[in-house]
């Protein structure tokens, strides 16, 4: 009976070994691509798996991808891939240039995760972006007109610029601030240098801080970002010099208000209340903040005038203050307000771009009803 | 008892802030300091655990390590120019803070140029003639709505040429270089702030709604949040 026994169960074995051995027979197949990413800083690599199993037998895969650099080597991603027999993208990073980018696929197999395939690639960063060489083209046209117009102005060429109604207004809003023996509130946006918006309302915040200088009148700019805040100062205290009123300048009046956007904006308004401002300008970048301001300003009865390029935001002030710049007229600003040769080619400049951008979209209008796209594909890809 | 105190705190700076709808009090001075002064301090410690550390510290260090000295040399340029900049504490070396503040000017107005162009106007004027690979000026949607006049045939026929007037008044009205009494310029003003008050007046009435949105969501906190602690403290 026992001798039976042993029999049966090594009968059984085998036929469980067997059974196994039938199922693991599938040996697990994945398609594995790894291609560096041309035209970019060489830091992009994509990963294609294909996986080449029927899901019934093998159900995923996973993918382990590495980089190599300097002989260290570090783990970038570990993805699972459920097998649907299509090709798959995995987008894949590195920190440094010239890294070797390993990706690996495992399967399991007899209980065990074996790798069945590998792959690798080493990044290269491209000097050029030729996808983007119609940018470059644009920019080399733009510098170009600028430079000529430039120095058209300042030979003395006369630039004509048209009454922008909103900056004829800076005068009026000064002159009412000092017959009211109120300060003059500047706020330059709420972004960093590095906003357009910012460097456009630096320039006029020179022009309203000459003119705040020959009515003697307190200029108070609240700044949230610091290097912002260093250039305020560096421009009122110049404004100040080129108005013959150095001694009207206190640092302590452009100051920081807060960091964080809500914060500037309750330290703001608080301001407004307690110092009760005859004029505030809000000229520059704002978000979410720029009614809390205008109709806080409002509230306080100064006279208004904003300007940004945020669209979602030009509502807000339109509704809530005297004077709106809206979008460019902001960066027009201030070449109309200084009619400094340097700017006024700029602006001149930006005009002639315009045109040119306006011909090549009517151009491409046309060509594209005809049914060429040359101008679509080639100029404004 | 942690989590009462915090929400009664909360709920408690909330209504400061929203004191001020009446008038400057010590309540909504105390809220706006304290939020200043801890968004100051806040930015500081982010400043210094995000950004001086991994970025400065760790590699000016890692490189001191290795005896990488063009590394370690590239980030104490990098280190001494950012110094310059707290030399505005002083009046004798204030000057000194000129520089990052060029150095910074001058990179991110130059850095902007392409980016800009790329992005805010090749790709924008790229959509006025085509989007979603479709011409906006499509001569066969017209005549689908002539031959089938219905209002979605009509918004399909209308959509597209609508939007390419509104690019093209818009972008003349922003030249200055003509005089206001200028046919093209004069012409073109009306439609050109016609498009732009309805797209404002749009933009107002949804960041409105968002704004309303917060408000909501601020009193659900005091009554169906707040409130129902205390409320089960008291009872």
């Amino acid at each position: 009976m026992k001798k039976i026994a042993i029999f049966l169960i090594i009968i059984l074995s085998i036929i469980t070994i067997y059974g196994q051995n039938n199922s693991d027979n599938v040996k697990p197949k994945c398609k594995l691509e790894i291609i560096d990413v041309k035209n970019e800083g060489g830091t992009k690599t994509e990963i294609y798996v294909t996986p080449q199993n029927k899901p019934e037998n093998i159900n995923e895969y996973n993918l382990k991808v590495y980089s190599e650099y300097d002989g260290k080597r570090k783990k970038l991603r570990d993805v699972k891939i459920i097998n649907n027999q299509k090709k798959m993208k995995i987008p894949v990073t590195t920190e440094k240039v010239n890294t070797k980018v390993i990706a690996e696929i495992y399967a399991q197999q007899e209980g065990k995760s074996v790798k069945i395939n590998s792959a690798s690639v080493k990044t290269k960063g491209a000097w050029f972006d030729v996808n983007k060489i119609n940018s470059f083209f644009a920019s080399v046209i733009f510098i170009t007109l600028i430079m000529v117009l430039v120095s058209h102005a300042r030979k003395g060429r006369d630039l004509f610029v048209r009454r922008i109604p909103g900056l004829e207004e800076i005068d009026n809003a000064v002159g009412r601030a000092t017959e009211m023996g109120k300060p003059v509130f500047y706020i330059p946006g709420l972004s960093t240098i590095r906003d357009v918006a910012t460097i456009a309302s630096l320039n006029i915040l020179r022009s309203v801080g000459q003119k705040v200088a020959q009515y003697s009148t307190p200029l108070k700019v609240l700044n949230r970002d610091p290097i912002v805040l260093g250039v305020a100062q560096e421009v009122v205290h110049e404004a100040y010099l080129s108005a013959g009123r150095p001694d009207l300048y206190n640092e302590d009046d452009v100051y920081f208000a807060a960091g964080s956007q809500f914060a500037f904006a309750s330290v703001a308004q608080g301001a407004m209340v307690r110092e009760k401002p005859g004029a505030v300008f809000l000229l520059g970048m704002f978000w979410a903040e720029s009614l809390i301001l205008a109709e806080t300003a409002n509230s306080v009865g100064a006279i208004q005038i904003a300007g940004t390029d945020a669209t979602s935001q030009i509502p807000f002030f339109i509704a809530s203050c005297d004077y709106t710049l809206i979008g460019e007229e902001l960066y027009a600003a201030s070449a109309y307000l200084s009619r400094a040769p340097k700017l006024l080619g700029t602006l001149k400049a930006q005009d002639y771009f315009k045109a040119i951008l306006l011909i090549v979209t009517i151009l491409a209008l046309i060509t594209n009803l005809i049914g060429i796209d040359f101008v679509i594909d080639y100029i404004l890809k | 008892m942690g989590t009462i105190l915090w929400s009664t705190f909360a709920v408690f700076l909330t209504l400061s802030i929203f004191s001020f709808l009446i008038k400057d009090n010590p309540f909504y001075k105390f809220a706006e300091h304290l939020f200043a002064g801890i968004s100051v301090g806040y930015l500081v410690v982010i400043t210094f655990t995000q950004i001086f550390i991994p970025r400065v510290w760790k590699p000016l260090m890692n490189a001191v390590n290795s005896g990488n000295i063009l590394a370690a040399g590239f980030l104490a340029v990098g280190i001494l120019i950012g110094l310059m900049y707290l030399s505005r504490t002083t009046d004798q070396y204030a000057w000194l803070s000129r520089y990052p503040i060029s150095i910074t000017v001058g990179f991110y107005s130059g850095y902007a140029i392409a980016p800009a162009l790329n992005a805010r106007v090749i790709k924008q004027l790229h959509s006025t003639v085509v989007a979603d690979g479709e011409s906006l000026l499509n001569v066969q949607k017209v005549i689908d709505f002539f031959n089938n006049p219905t209002f979605s045939n009509l918004y399909q026929a209308t959509y597209g040429p609508l939007l390419v007037i509104g690019v093209l008044v818009v972008l003349i009205y922003f030249f200055f270089s003509f005089k206001n009494d200028n046919p093209v310029i004069k012409y073109t003003r009306k439609p050109a702030l016609l498009y732009m008050m309805v797209g404002f007046g749009a933009a107002f009435g949804y960041t409105f709604m968002a704004r309303i949105s917060l408000f909501v969501d601020r009193m659900n906190f005091i009554i169906n949040r707040w409130w129902p602690l205390i409320e089960n403290k008291i009872m």
